[in-house]
C-alpha cells in the first residue's frame, strides 16, 4: 500500500517536495534553535549577572554620590547655621530640599541641633518624625568620638521611624508595590561643623534612606528581573512578598551580588579628611531572580516568529509546490486526454496548447502515430473486409459443415438411440424368444398328447390312469404355456413402456423407483450374459412428474456401459442405483464395481464420440447423450468419478421440478 | 643711571605715601540692605568722606536677608561691618549680633522719644532710630474698584465677581508672616508681648483657619509672592495688594491716578492692623566701643542732621524721626502721604525684643505645615509656639 503512494506522479512530487526537503529542513532548523535557546539560556545568565552588577553598580554609585552630596551640604554655612540660629533657615531650606530632589533615596533629610531639635527637614513634614530613635545615635557619636564627631552611615532598625518616614516623608511615591514591610533604615549622619574662626559643632545633617526605597531603586534599575531580597551579615533586610516570587527553581535564573554602603570616595575622601573613615565596611547582599520565561520571551518571540515564518514559508512553498506541480502535471494531464481520446478512437483530438516543450514533443509523436494508425486501420479495415468476407465464407461453410454435422450427430444419437433401442428390442426379442418358444413348445408337446390321447379314446384304450397322466400332462404344458405366455407378455409390456418412453420423450408423472426396476427389468436379457447383482435404492414412494423415457436412457446407457467397458463375464460385479431426495433437487447415484476409467479418459468421458471400444464397434455417443439428456432435458448436472479396477461412479444432481 | 633709579623710586615713594595716607585715616564700613537707593549712599559717603578727611567711609549694599545672615557670620569672624542700618525688630539678635548699647548724647534730641523706645532693649539703647515706616498699605486700582472693601467679608463678596472677570482680588505675600500676623491680630492675639511669644492661641487658630478659607475661595492666591503685589499689582491683575508703604513710590509710579489707598478692612469688626517698624543704626561686634569709637559718633551725628533725614525721605518715602522734619513734611504733603503716614501711625510696632526675629522663622514652620496639611490648625499653633521658644531661647543665650 506504501509502495502504491509513489504509483501517483502528483503524490510522489508532493511526497519527495514535502517529505525529503522541507520536513528534514525544517526539524534541522528546529534542532538549531533548539541549540540556539541553550545557548540563550547560558547568555542570559550572564546578561543578568552583568546586569545585576552594573545595576549594584550604579546602586552603589548612587549611594556613594548620595554621601558626597550630604557631606559637601553639610558643609554649607547656610547649612551649618541653620542648627544654630533660624535666621538661615530659609537657606537652609531650599538647600535640603534640592538635596532630596537631587537623591530621590533620601526620604527624609534634616537639621538636628545639639539638643535634638529638627531646625530644618526636607520634605518641610518630616520635621514632625518622632526622632527619639536618632538622638541616641547623635548621643553616641557626640559622645564616642573625639572632640570632632565624626561621618557615619549605618544601618538601623526601627518600626517607629520607618512608620514616620512612611506617612511623613515619602517624596516620591513607592513605585512597587510586593514587598514585605521593612524596619530598617539607611542612616547618615554628617556632622555640622562650622570652622571659620573657631570650630564649633551646630548639629548634625541627618539622612534617612529606608532600606525598601534602595530596594525599590534597585527593582527599578532592573529590566525583566525580581529582586528577591537585600541582606546584611546574613540577615534580611527587606524581602520580596514570597506570594510573588517565582516558586519553581528550574523556572528561575538566579545570580547574586553585593554592594558596599558606605564607601567613601575620593573626592569623599578629601572632604572627609579630618574624618575617619568607617572602620568596617558595610556590604549588603541582593539576590536576583528572572523568571526564565520571561527572560526567555525574546528567544521564545524569535522561535515563535520562525516557526511562524517557517510556517508560513511553508505554505507558500507547498502553494508554489503546488501550482507548478499543476503546472507540470497539467500538461501531462492534458497529454492524458489526448491519448484517451485517441484510445477512445478519435484519432483527430484537439490538440491543446502545453508549456513544456518535451510534451509538446510527445503530442507531436502521438498525432504522427495516430495519422499511421489512421492509415493502417484504413489498410487493416480492407483487410478486414477481405478477411472478413473470407471468414465469413469460412464461416457459412462451417456453419452448413456444422449443420450437417449437427444433423449427423442428431442421426447418429437417434441411431445409437435406435441402436440402443434395437439392441433392447434385440435383447427383448430374445428374452421373449425363450418363454415363447417355451410355451410353443409346451402348446407343442400339448397337442401331441392331446393327439395321443383322442387317438386312445378313439380306440377305447383311454384307461383312467392313462386321463389322469394326460390332465397332469396337460396341466403341466398349459401352466408352462400361461407362465411364459405372461412372462413373454410382461416383458413387451415393459420393453413397450420403456421403448416407447425412450423413443416418444413423454412427460408423466411416475414412481421412480419402480420406474428403475422396470428399465432394469428390461435389460435382463443382457444382464443375464454377465454375473451381475443390481440394487436399486431410494424413496419406494416418491413420485414426480418427469420424463420417465429420460431416466431409461440414462439408466439404459449406464448399464450398457457397465457391461461393455467395465464387466467381465466370469466376475460376480454389482451396480448399485441410489437416489435420494431433498427439498428441492434428486441425487442419483449409478455405481459398479468394473474397471472403471483412468484418469486421462475421465475428463473426456462425455465428449461425442469418444470411446475407447472403437475397435469393437462402439460410437462414443452413449455418455454424449447421457449427458445431454441430464443438462438439458432435466436442467440437471452430472459427474464422473472412477478408480481403475474399482468401478465408476455417476452422481446426478436434477431438480425435481423442471 | 638717576633717571633710571627715579623711574623705580618714584612708584615706591607713591605707595608709600599712599599707605601712609590711609593708615592716617580711619575706615567705617556702613552695611544697608536700601540697594535701590544707590545714589543716596554714594552722595552720603561722598559728604561725609569730604567732612571728615580723617575718615573714610565704605558703604556696602546687601539684599535684605543676606545682610542678616552676613552680620551674623560676621560675629564668627574677625573683620565685620562698623555700622548697619536695619530694622529696628533686628536688635533681637543683639546677642548674635552683638550691638554696642549707645549713650543717649549721641542720639539727636529731635529724635521722636517713642522711636526711641522702639530702639531699647532691657533697658539699654542698642540702636540710633533714623527711620519710621515699613509697615503695609492696603493700595487699590481704580480703574478695576470703584468703592473698596471696608471689611474682608466685602472683599470676599466681591471676590466671585472679580474672579469672572479674571481679575484676582486681593495681591499678598502670601507665605511670608509680615502679611499674615495681622490676621492673627484681627482674631485678637497679636503673637507677642514683649520678651513673651503667645502663638498657642485660639487667635492663631482661627487666623490659620481664616487665612487658608481665603485662598480657598480665591479671595488670596497662596502661590503669591512679592510680585503679585508689586509688578502683577501695576499691570492691573489683582485689585487690591497689601504692599509695603517702601513701594508706594513705584506703585504711583505704574498707577498713577489709579492708584488708591484705603483703610484695611476690618476682620469679624476688629481692626486690621499691620505691623511697622524703624530702620536704625547699629553698631555690630561691639564696634562704638572698640578703636573706631569718635569716628563713628561722628557719622552718627553726620547721617542724623536734617539735610540727610530730608534727602532719604525724598528717595525712598520713609518717614523721618525727627520730628521738625516731620512736621514740616507733613505740612506740605499731600493725601496719599498723610493716608500713609496716618496707616503707619495705627500700624502695631514692633518691639526690640528676641521675640520678634524669634516669629519670623519659627512661625513660617507651623504655617507651612499647617497649610500642607500635616497639621491641624491646632496643632500648627502648638507647633509655632515650640519652635519660636526654641528660636527664642537660641537668640536668649550668650553667643561669643
Amino acid at each position: 500500500m506504501f509502495i502504491n503512494l509513489f504509483k501517483s506522479l502528483r503524490q510522489t512530487l508532493f511526497i519527495w517536495t514535502f517529505v525529503f526537503s522541507l520536513l528534514p529542513l525544517y526539524f534541522f532548523s528546529n534542532y538549531l534553535i533548539g541549540e540556539f535557546h541553550h545557548i540563550q539560556i547560558n547568555e542570559q545568565i550572564e546578561k543578568l549577572e552583568l546586569q545585576n552588577l552594573n545595576v549594584a553598580q550604579s546602586v552603589e554609585f548612587e549611594l556613594q554620590l548620595l554621601t558626597s552630596d550630604l557631606i559637601q551640604t553639610s558643609q554649607d554655612a547656610d547649612v551649618i547655621l541653620s542648627a544654630y540660629i533660624g535666621v538661615f533657615g530659609q537657606k537652609a531650606r531650599e538647600k535640603l530640599n534640592r538635596l532630596t530632589s537631587r537623591n530621590s533615596l533620601f526620604s527624609a533629610v534634616m537639621l538636628i541641633d545639639k539638643s535634638g531639635w529638627i531646625a530644618e527637614a526636607s520634605p518641610s513634614k518630616a520635621e514632625l518624625i518622632d526622632v527619639s530613635v536618632l538622638l541616641s545615635e547623635i548621643d553616641k557619636l557626640s559622645k564616642d568620638q573625639s572632640t570632632v564627631p565624626q561621618y557615619i552611615v549605618k544601618i538601623i532598625k526601627s518600626s517607629q521611624l520607618s512608620n514616620s518616614l512612611r506617612n511623613k516623608a515619602s517624596i516620591h511615591n513607592e513605585i512597587y508595590q510586593g514587598k514585605t514591610p521593612s524596619d530598617h533604615i539607611l542612616l547618615y549622619i554628617s556632622p555640622l561643623i562650622f570652622t571659620d574662626s573657631e570650630t564649633l559643632n551646630t548639629g548634625y545633617l541627618v539622612g534617612l534612606v529606608p532600606m525598601e526605597r534602595v530596594f525599590d531603586n534597585w527593582q527599578a534599575k532592573l529590566s525583566n528581573s525580581q529582586l528577591i531580597d537585600l541582606s546584611l551579615e546574613n540577615e534580611s533586610i527587606v524581602s520580596r512578598d514570597a506570594g510573588l516570587a517565582v516558586s519553581d527553581e528550574a523556572e528561575i535564573i538566579a545570580v547574586k551580588t553585593n554592594i558596599v554602603i558606605n564607601k567613601i570616595t575620593a573626592s569623599n575622601r578629601e572632604l572627609t579628611s579630618d574624618l575617619v573613615e568607617n572602620k568596617k565596611h558595610l556590604i549588603l547582599h541582593a539576590n536576583v531572580e528572572r523568571d526564565k520565561a520571561n527572560a526567555l520571551q525574546k528567544v521564545r518571540t524569535v522561535i515563535e516568529k520562525f516557526n511562524f515564518l517557517t510556517v508560513f514559508i511553508l505554505i507558500i512553498i507547498i502553494v508554489v509546490n503546488v501550482y507548478i506541480i499543476q503546472k507540470i502535471l497539467n500538461p501531462l494531464s492534458k497529454l492524458s486526454q489526448v491519448i484517451t481520446e485517441y484510445a477512445n478512437g478519435n484519432l483527430h483530438p484537439e490538440r491543446p496548447e502545453l508549456f513544456f516543450n518535451e510534451i509538446s514533443q510527445i503530442i507531436d509523436v502521438l498525432a504522427e502515430m495516430a495519422k499511421r494508425i489512421q492509415l493502417n486501420n484504413k489498410e487493416l479495415e480492407q483487410r478486414v473486409k477481405q478477411r472478413t468476407y473470407d471468414l465469413q465464407r469460412a464461416y457459412n461453410d462451417l456453419t452448413t459443415t456444422n449443420e450437417q454435422l449437427k444433423a449427423m450427430q442428431k442421426q447418429l444419437v437417434e441411431s445409437e438411440k435406435m441402436s440402443q433401442l434395437g439392441q433392447l428390442v434385440a435383447g427383448v426379442a430374445h428374452e421373449i424368444n425363450t418363454p415363447i418358444g417355451i410355451a410353443v413348445t409346451a402348446a407343442t408337446a400339448l397337442m401331441d398328447k392331446i393327439d395321443l390321447l383322442e387317438n386312445d379314446f378313439s380306440q377305447g384304450k383311454l384307461t383312467k390312469s392313462r386321463m389322469e397322466t394326460s390332465l397332469k400332462y396337460h396341466k403341466q404344458c398349459s401352466d408352462l404355456i400361461y407362465n411364459n405366455l405372461n412372462r413373454a407378455a410382461t416383458l413387451i409390456q415393459t420393453f413397450k413402456e420403456v421403448s416407447v418412453d425412450q423413443s416418444s420423450e413423454s412427460r408423466r408423472v411416475f414412481n421412480l423407483y419402480d420406474y428403475l426396476h422396470e428399465v432394469i427389468a428390461s435389460l435382463l436379457p443382457e444382464l443375464r450374459s454377465y454375473q451381475v447383482q443390481v440394487t436399486i435404492e431410494g424413496d419406494q414412494s416418491f413420485e414426480f412428474d418427469n420424463f420417465p423415457g429420460t431416466f431409461g436412457q440414462l439408466l439404459t446407457n449406464f448399464v450398457i456401459n457397465s457391461l461393455r467397458h467395465g464387466f467381465d463375464k466370469n466376475i460376480q460385479h454389482s451396480i448399485v442405483i441410489k437416489f435420494t431426495l431433498d427439498e428441492e433437487f434428486i441425487y442419483l447415484t449409478y455405481q459398479d464395481d468394473g474397471l472403471g476409467v483412468s484418469e486421462e479418459v475421465l475428463p473426456r468421458i462425455f465428449d461425442p464420440f469418444y470411446t475407447t471400444q472403437r475397435n469393437k464397434g462402439g460410437t462414443g455417443l452413449g455418455l454424449n447423450i447421457v449427458y445431454n439428456l441430464v443438462t438439458q432435458r432435466l436442467n440437471g448436472s452430472i459427474t464422473c468419478t472412477s478408480v481403475v479396477n474399482e468401478g465408476i461412479k455417476f452422481s446426478i444432481k436434477i431438480p425435481q421440478v423442471i | 643711571m638717576y633717571l633710571q633709579r627715579f623711574k623705580t623710586i618714584l612708584p615706591l615713594m607713591f605707595m608709600l605715601f599712599y599707605s601712609s595716607s590711609l593708615l592716617a585715616k580711619t575706615q567705617l564700613v556702613l552695611w544697608h540692605s536700601w540697594v535701590e537707593n544707590n545714589s543716596l549712599w554714594l552722595k552720603i559717603k561722598q559728604d561725609f568722606n569730604a567732612e571728615h578727611k580723617d575718615i573714610e567711609l565704605k558703604i556696602n549694599g546687601f539684599a535684605h536677608e543676606e545682610m542678616k545672615k552676613s552680620i551674623i557670620l560676621s560675629g564668627f569672624k574677625s573683620k565685620s561691618a562698623d555700622i548697619i542700618l536695619m530694622p529696628s525688630d533686628w536688635l533681637g539678635y543683639h546677642n548674635v549680633m552683638q550691638f554696642s548699647v549707645i549713650s543717649k548724647d549721641i542720639i539727636n534730641p529731635a529724635v521722636n522719644p517713642v522711636v526711641i523706645d522702639q530702639t531699647t532693649f532691657k533697658n539699654e539703647i542698642l540702636g540710633i532710630p533714623l527711620f519710621q515706616g515699613n509697615h503695609l498699605l492696603f493700595m487699590y486700582n481704580k480703574s478695576l474698584v470703584d468703592d473698596p472693601a471696608t471689611t474682608w467679608e466685602a472683599l470676599v463678596n466681591a471676590s466671585e465677581d472679580l474672579n469672572k472677570k479674571g481679575i484676582k482680588p486681593v495681591a499678598i505675600n502670601y507665605n511670608e508672616m509680615f502679611w499674615f500676623v495681622p490676621f492673627i491680630d484681627a482674631f485678637g492675639g497679636f503673637p507677642v508681648d514683649k520678651e513673651k511669644v503667645k502663638l498657642n492661641t485660639a487667635a492663631t487658630v482661627s487666623a490659620l483657619k481664616y487665612y487658608k478659607y481665603l485662598a480657598k475661595i480665591g479671595v488670596l492666591d497662596k502661590d503669591c509672592t512679592y510680585q503679585c503685589v508689586s509688578t502683577d499689582f501695576y499691570q492691573g491683575k489683582f485689585a487690591y495688594s497689601l504692599s509695603g508703604s517702601w513701594t508706594y513710590k513705584l506703585a504711583k509710579k505704574a498707577l498713577g491716578d489709579n492708584l488708591g489707598l484705603a483703610p484695611f478692612p476690618t476682620l469679624n469688626g476688629h481692626e486690621f492692623k499691620p505691623m511697622k517698624g524703624n530702620l536704625v543704626i547699629a553698631f555690630p561686634k561691639h564696634s562704638l566701643q572698640g578703636s573706631k569709637h569718635d569716628a563713628l559718633v561722628k557719622f552718627s551725628h553726620f547721617i542724623q542732621q536734617e539735610k540727610y533725614q530730608q534727602l532719604m525721605f525724598e528717595e525712598s518715602s520713609v518717614f523721618p524721626v525727627n520730628v521738625a522734619v516731620m512736621t514740616k513734611i507733613l505740612a506740605h504733603a499731600d493725601s496719599d502721604f498723610k493716608f500713609s503716614y496716618a496707616q503707619f501711625q495705627r500700624s502695631r510696632a514692633l518691639p526690640a525684643s528676641t521675640s520678634i526675629p524669634a516669629v519670623w522663622n519659627g512661625m513660617y514652620k507651623g504655617f507651612m505645615l499647617y497649610m500642607q496639611g500635616e497639621l491641624s490648625a491646632k496643632e500648627a499653633a502648638i507647633y509655632m509656639q515650640k519652635s519660636v521658644e526654641r528660636e527664642q531661647m537660641i537668640l536668649n543665650r550668650k553667643h561669643h
